[in-house]
């Protein structure tokens, strides 16, 4: 039989005397379930309002995958984009990986009908012209997320112009932001450095739908708690194709240093955002230039040809 | 205690210890900040104790990808 665990067994909230379902060392506080679900909400509104994040939307995309962060920003952006009147479309990318994405769509289903929020499911198959489990088939590739990732931003930015939507939301959470933040200072990649901010990227192009990021200062752990107590995920698991053994690597070290020097993760956020001021001058003559089209896909692009065309030209000859 | 490590697979490990869960993830070499912790099926914190009768759930939360 389980013990029973009486009044003073447990650890109070900072903020009241009930029981403490979290303890954040870096703001020195325990927080019981409602304190912890009225903080976590407060960040995001302020992040939101801060950066302006849903000024002049009226229909706003919401990048879902079925995963915690995701099914988190989605509900939160009904709480408070329903009230603004802004229409929500989640957009759901399939990767086509057999056995896991299958998972996650049941859920983004779930809650898109709670909330009743429409859901559009593009696959990589159809849209990309490949699935991952046909890229992760062939021999001498590049790391499966170089693939994941370039497909994914395409597709996801062709759905939402096609939706005609204002802006697309991502569920970039503070730890994917400061570990892209360290990942690009160590490989010299001012470039991707700067745009990885709160809001949009470096370029204006009417054929690119602004990203927002409205997660941009919840930790991970913080976002997953926040799943639990809602019953959106009871179960946390790893894309099985995960083998992006650097980005691994730097957020080991990022938890470790966050465990012995809580506030790690925040410090590393304010100094990315004072080095994107800095950096965003000087690509400022990027925004005026008029982007290129991709001569194959005709979609935005940086060079001649997309990335998304240059990989799959890439795994032909493999 | 009962102890269940849930990191993609759920193993389930007897282990005899009393006293606050920090010095226990740290005894199994766990960061707390990728976990989440259940005793008796209820979220608690890092900071508070389990007993040698009580079921202990480590959730690894943080994979990345």
């Amino acid at each position: 039989m389980m013990h029973m665990h009486t009044d003073k067994d447990f650890i109070s909230c900072s903020k009241c005397r009930s029981r403490a379902i979290i303890h954040l060392p870096y703001a020195g506080q325990s927080l019981c379930k409602k304190h912890f679900l009225h903080y976590l909400e407060k960040r995001v509104k302020r992040t939101i309002g801060e950066y302006g994040m849903l000024d002049g939307v009226k229909h706003l995309g919401v990048a879902v995958s079925g995963g915690k962060d995701s099914l988190t920003m989605l509900y939160l952006l009904k709480q408070i984009a329903g009230p603004m009147r802004i229409h929500l479309t989640a957009i759901l990318i399939d990767e086509g990986i057999k056995g896991y994405r299958e998972k996650t769509v049941v859920d983004a289903r779930k809650l898109c009908k709670n909330l009743k929020v429409p859901l559009k499911i593009y696959s990589f198959k159809k849209g990309v012209g490949t699935s991952m489990d046909e890229v992760m088939k062939r021999k001498n590739r590049e790391v499966s997320c170089t693939y994941c990732g370039v497909f994914r931003r395409w597709l996801l930015n062709k759905a939402a112009r096609e939706l005609k939507c204002d802006k697309l939301a991502v569920g970039h959470n503070l730890d994917d932001v400061v570990q892209s933040f360290l990942m690009n200072l160590f490989r010299n990649d001012s470039f991707t450095l700067a745009r990885f901010g709160p809001v949009g990227g470096l370029v204006d192009d009417e054929d690119f739908v602004v990203r927002i990021r409205p997660l941009y200062r919840i930790p991970e752990r913080e976002i997953a708690t926040y799943a639990i107590l809602h019953g959106f995920r009871d179960d946390f698991f790893p894309c099985p194709y995960y083998e992006e053994a650097f980005r691994h690597r730097i957020r080991d070290f990022i938890n470790d240093q966050e465990a012995r020097y809580p506030g790690t993760k925040f410090k590393l956020l304010n100094s990315y955002n004072q080095v994107r001021k800095a950096l965003t001058g000087g690509f400022e003559h990027k925004r005026k230039e008029k982007i290129a089209k991709c001569s194959k896909c005709k979609e935005p692009s940086s060079g001649a040809v997309c990335k998304r065309c240059l990989l799959l030209e890439g795994l032909k000859s493999l | 205690m009962k102890c269940i490590i849930n990191d993609r697979k759920k193993i389930m490990k007897k282990i005899k210890f009393s006293g606050k869960i920090s010095n226990l993830l740290s005894k199994l070499e766990i960061n707390p900040e990728v976990v989440i912790l259940k005793r008796n099926g209820a979220l608690v914190t890092e900071l508070d104790s389990v007993k040698d009768n009580d079921e202990l759930e480590i959730v690894k939360v943080i994979y990345g990808g």
